[in-house]
């Protein structure tokens, strides 16, 4: 058990209004990858990572990419996840055709519907739990009274009150991912991209975080997911399967 | 404002976090921030910031004559002028609402043993009336007490010596300090600090009739207008140009010297000419007297030291540089989840430099403290004045140095730390620098040694002219030979009755226990001598470049002074007035005079002012060469006895000792003042302290210089070990590979030691080039060396190589103690 907790779900759906009313006039595929390729140059040659890639997640979807090691998986997700920008092919995520946007706007658009939960949690060490929190929401500019509120509720969905003063070395891996998830979804995202959320969990750590993640699909958070574990995987609705950097 | 507090909130919790890097980012800004306010506070003082107590500055100038020909020609920078020029400027009353009249004074104040030394100036009553000064108690100088004849005897103390002579009691106005034994009424006290037109410590004012020449018949400066011994000041007229008042001014000074038609023979033989220049300019200087041709030798100085901080400055900026991009290179992953969290680059540059603002903000607090420490170092080295070391614009210099150190030292790292990729950065964290960030650190680590190598090359020049000027032979026995002079003019005795005084003095002085001989000369050792025509007695001596100097001596003057007496003999006590004149003469003008001939027995003309026909002085001793200063020319000189020509002048006694103690010096004084109850301050003083004055510019620029060098070495020093213990870092894997490949210790020593010397190799080039050409202005500060010694260039690329394997070998040889098994582990 890493500590009791709330419906989140239910709060996350709250603080997410806002952005369903613009989500809401689109009806297409929440992602849409037609023919994406991403490749390196390696001495004068093309060094292919992800070839034709080509997919639709909608929203409310579980996906999870799986594949052997160098298959392209966390390449996929830092493409999905507009931190990669030296891909080929078309991306339309809510319906904005990201490979036609300048950097800028797609750091933006990248900014606006999607959050992250890393495998290593990366929590900012300096930082308490609810500084950490407040993160995201400083980086988009959210007014101060707001950020608290918000603060102050997410720690209050994810049960973690207690331990909002604390910094992230006085905490448990468990409870680290816990304060990333409750940091990715801060901001309301429209899809949540994990990559190996569990990896650095033991076992009865990482069904909990699953737990907390099928709880937000259910609710209607999008996730999509990079694992090695089948077990994980099949928490999802679907799993994709790459190898070399092709979808299987 | 909100993300901007939350950005600094946010750097301050981050450096917090590593507090050896803060602190050693800290103390680099500090020591360049420092250092730089500290020098820019002399600079301020100098030549920035009127003098203290003057009020409305920029309408006060100082004004000097140029005359091109006649007796007091001048240079093109003018000189000063006559008691008369002054009633001539006060004329010019369009072009000034006033104009006053100073000279520089010093005075004996008290009397018998509590007798000191003060410096004063004799001044008109409308000098204060120029500034614009204040009493702080009593007054100023009324218009009537200034006017000649006097006298006047009242007296303006300054603000230091009420507090020291009275305690600052109010009725100090009203009450009697004796200067050069007559007693002045004080009449006003200035504002602290107040030193007039000057920027050395003035501590009396009394009215210019009060000046002994103003008053003799002799002299008659209140009516002669062959002196530039006055300099004057005047007060712009509301709303009239500098060049104007000029013009008005050049009008009645003219007029009045156009009166004098003295006639005068300018050389000998040469026929009778107007004395004074007809057509006479008046020109300006500035207040400030460093922006003006006057500009002190310490002036200067500052200027070149400032040069200096702003190296010790940069080498402390691209230090921090260094080591924020070390430091961004290990926060490239938390950097990459920031912005996968949703910062924009500009965003995560911003919170870079405010965390770079964090540590110059708190290195500019630091570097204030220094300058609070250093304020009292650069005071004994003379080149701080006594002004708080807080100002206004050394504040806003200090602010100014902060957001520039933010910017300079800030933005790059931050740029090129933020363009890392997310991804890779995600993923690889720090275990992978990039090549354009250990590129970059090369070329800062070689623009440190170049900025390094220029400071230490100078400060090697002014050490090696320090050692030279110290060790300078001026021909006279400076280790062991003290001088004693009293000022009996200002007493009032006549040329018999003072050198009578003195004769009594070199007798009780003479019989002290260790001193060995004792003699007076007439011309005080270090002021200069007066050059009077001389002739052989076959006709005209050869003209020479510089010189013949001759001294006024008494008997075993060459005994007393130290100076080699080569062949024949001293001055002795039978050389009286009407014996055979006689002369000792250099070995220089032995030569120039009589070559290849001996000199004794020779004759020598000298004219000293008596009517033809000029008597023949035997040679009778040929003295090595000595000098009046430090500098390489000995100029041609030669020795007659005092007894044999009377000429008063300003006598000193010359007194030779095995070793000078507190104690003689106590018992020189002691047998001067014996002799006469009311004589004035008895100054007594080693040679030494003599030739300090001359010696101390060098001693100055050498241990600032060197302070500063030392400072950007250890700061590059530091930077390199940074370096090469970040490389390190960064290749453990491939060290660890190569370990367990096979490679030993000594070639992973040589390859770790090489990414730092190779880049400081570079810099030590460059620098070595711009450090020769740069020195070249520095000629004219060094001694006996030159700008390019290449004693100096050697050893400071020696030191500098040095240090920079030392700081490379450290983390060298932690790199060749890696555990392949551990270090390929841990990958």
């Amino acid at each position: 058990m890493i500590w009791p907790r709330r419906s989140a779900a239910a709060g996350a759906a709250a603080v997410a209004d806002a952005k369903a009313d613009a989500l809401a006039e689109f009806h297409g595929p929440l992602i849409s990858l037609r023919n994406v390729e991403r490749s390196y140059d390696a001495g004068g040659q093309r060094n292919y990572v992800l070839r034709g890639i080509t997919l639709d997640i909608e929203r409310g979807d579980f996906v999870s990419i799986m594949g052997p090691s160098g298959a392209g998986k966390s390449t996929l997700l830092n493409v999905l996840g507009i931190l990669d920008s030296g891909w080929a092919g078309e991306y339309h995520l809510a319906g904005s055709a990201v490979h036609t946007l300048p950097v800028k706007a797609r750091t933006a658009l990248g900014r606006r519907h999607i959050g992250f939960v890393f495998q290593q949690y990366h929590l900012l060490d300096e930082l308490t739990v609810a500084e950490n929190l407040d993160v995201p929401l400083s980086y988009r500019d959210v007014p101060k009274a707001q950020r608290q509120s918000l603060v102050a509720d997410t720690l209050d969905r994810f049960g973690i009150v207690g331990k909002k003063d604390l910094y992230p070395r006085q905490l448990s891996g468990g409870q680290q991912q816990l304060v990333g998830i409750a940091r990715a979804l801060i901001a309301s995202p429209a899809v949540i991209l994990a990559d190996e959320p569990t990896g650095n969990l033991h076992s009865s750590q990482g069904r909990e975080i699953m737990d907390l993640f099928s709880e937000l699909n259910a609710a209607g958070t999008t996730i999509v997911q990079v694992t090695h574990s089948e077990e994980n995987a099949a928490r999802g609705k679907r799993v994709i399967q790459l190898r070399d950097g092709w979808m299987a | 404002m909100d993300a901007l507090t939350l950005d600094v909130r946010h750097a301050i919790r981050s450096l917090l976090r590593s507090p050896g890097f803060a602190l050693t980012a800290v103390f680099c800004l500090a020591a360049g921030i420092g250092a730089s306010t500290l020098m820019f506070g002399v600079l301020d003082a100098v030549f920035l910031q009127p003098p203290p107590g003057v009020h409305d500055p920029a309408r006060v100038i100082r004004l000097a004559i140029v005359r091109q020909t006649g007796m007091l020609t001048s240079g093109p920078e003018g000189a000063g002028g006559s008691y008369p020029n002054y009633l001539d400027l006060r004329q010019a009353t369009h072009a000034f609402s006033s104009v006053a009249i100073y000279s520089d004074e010093t005075y004996s104040a008290g009397r018998g043993a509590a007798a000191h030394r003060v410096a004063g100036k004799a001044v008109s009553a409308s000098y204060f009336t120029v500034l614009g000064a204040r009493p702080i108690a009593g007054r100023f100088f009324a218009d009537n007490e200034d006017t000649p004849p006097g006298p006047h005897r009242v007296v303006v103390v300054s603000h230091r010596l009420w507090q020291s002579e009275f305690g600052g009691r109010p009725d100090a106005v009203g009450r009697t300090l004796i200067l050069d034994n007559q007693p002045y009424t004080i009449v006003g006290v200035t504002e602290p600090n107040f030193r007039g037109e000057s920027s050395d410590y003035i501590d009396v004012w009394v009215p210019i009739s009060e000046l002994r020449e103003m008053q003799s018949q002799f002299d008659g400066l209140a009516s002669n207008r062959l002196t530039t011994l006055f300099r004057f000041l005047g007060h712009l007229a509301p709303n009239i140009p500098v060049s104007s008042a000029l013009r008005e001014a050049t009008t009645f000074v003219a007029r009045g010297d156009a009166s004098d038609t003295t006639a005068a023979s300018l050389g000998p033989g040469a026929p009778p000419q107007r004395a004074l220049d007809p057509h006479p300019v008046v020109i300006s200087a500035p207040l400030i007297e460093a922006l003006g041709p006057g500009r002190p030798a310490q002036a200067s100085l500052a200027l070149w030291l400032f040069g200096a901080v702003i190296c010790v400055m940069l080498v402390a900026c691209l230090n921090l540089t260094n080591l924020l991009l070390a430091r961004g290179t290990r926060r490239r992953q938390e950097l990459a989840v920031r912005i996968s969290l949703g910062a924009s680059r500009g965003r995560v540059i911003r919170q870079l430099i405010a965390e770079c603002g964090v540590i110059a903000g708190a290195g500019g607090l630091l570097g204030l403290v220094v300058r609070l420490w250093g304020t009292d170092v650069a005071r004994y080295f003379e080149i701080a004045d006594s002004r708080p070391a807080f100002s206004g614009s050394v504040l806003l210099f200090t602010l100014a140095a902060i957001a520039t150190a933010t910017i300079v030292a800030g933005i790059a790292p931050a740029i090129i730390v933020s363009r890392a990729g997310v991804s890779v950065s995600l993923r690889d964290g720090a275990t992978h620098g990039s090549t354009a960030t250990f590129r970059v650190q090369s070329w800062l680590l070689g623009g440190q040694a170049a900025l390094s190598l220029a400071v230490l090359a100078a400060a090697g020049l002014f050490v090696r002219s320090l050692q030279l000027a110290t060790r300078a032979d001026i021909g006279v026995d400076t280790g062991h030979v003290v001088l004693a002079s009293a000022d009996l003019k200002s007493a009032h005795y006549d040329s018999a009755g003072a050198a009578a005084l003195y004769d009594r003095m070199l007798e009780r002085i003479v019989s002290l226990p260790g001193v060995t001989a004792a003699a007076i000369e007439d011309i005080p050792m270090f002021s200069g001598s007066e050059a009077f025509p001389v002739s052989l007695a076959t006709g005209p001596a050869p003209k020479l470049p510089l010189g013949p100097l001759v001294d006024f001596v008494g008997p075993h003057y060459l005994l007393a002074s130290g100076i080699r007496l080569i062949k024949g003999r001293d001055i002795t006590d039978g050389d009286r007035a009407g014996s055979q004149p006689v002369v000792v003469v250099s070995e220089a003008l032995a030569r120039r005079y009589w070559p290849g001939q001996a000199p004794l027995g020779q004759c020598l003309k000298i004219a000293l002012g008596a009517p033809p026909p000029t008597p023949c002085s035997e040679v009778v001793g040929v003295a090595a060469e000595s000098r009046t200063n430090i500098s390489k020319v000995a100029i041609p000189r030669y020795f007659i006895p005092r007894a044999q020509h009377s000429q008063w002048w300003l006598p000193t006694i010359v007194i030779r000792t095995p070793e000078i103690t507190p104690a003689l010096l106590t018992s020189i004084r002691g047998a001067m003042r014996g002799t006469a109850a009311d004589l004035p301050y008895a100054d007594v003083r080693p040679v030494s302290h003599e030739l300090a004055g001359q010696i101390r510019p060098y001693r100055t620029g050498a241990l600032l210089f060197t302070s500063f060098g030392v400072a950007t070495l250890i700061l590059a020093a530091l930077g390199l070990y940074g370096v090469v213990a970040y490389v390190v870092l960064q290749r453990t894997r491939d060290i660890g590979i190569r370990m367990a490949l096979g490679a030993d210790s000594g070639r992973v020593v040589t390859s770790m030691m090489w990414q730092g010397l190779a880049p400081i190799g570079g810099g030590v080039a460059v620098g070595l080039l711009i450090a020769i050409a740069a020195s070249g202005f520095l000629r004219s500060r060094l001694y006996g060396v030159t700008p390019s010694d290449p004693v100096t260039f050697v050893t400071v690329v020696a030191v500098i190589g040095g240090v920079a394997a030392l700081a490379c070998f450290i983390p060298a040889r932690r790199a060749a103690r890696i555990d392949p098994v551990i270090a390929l582990r841990a990958e």
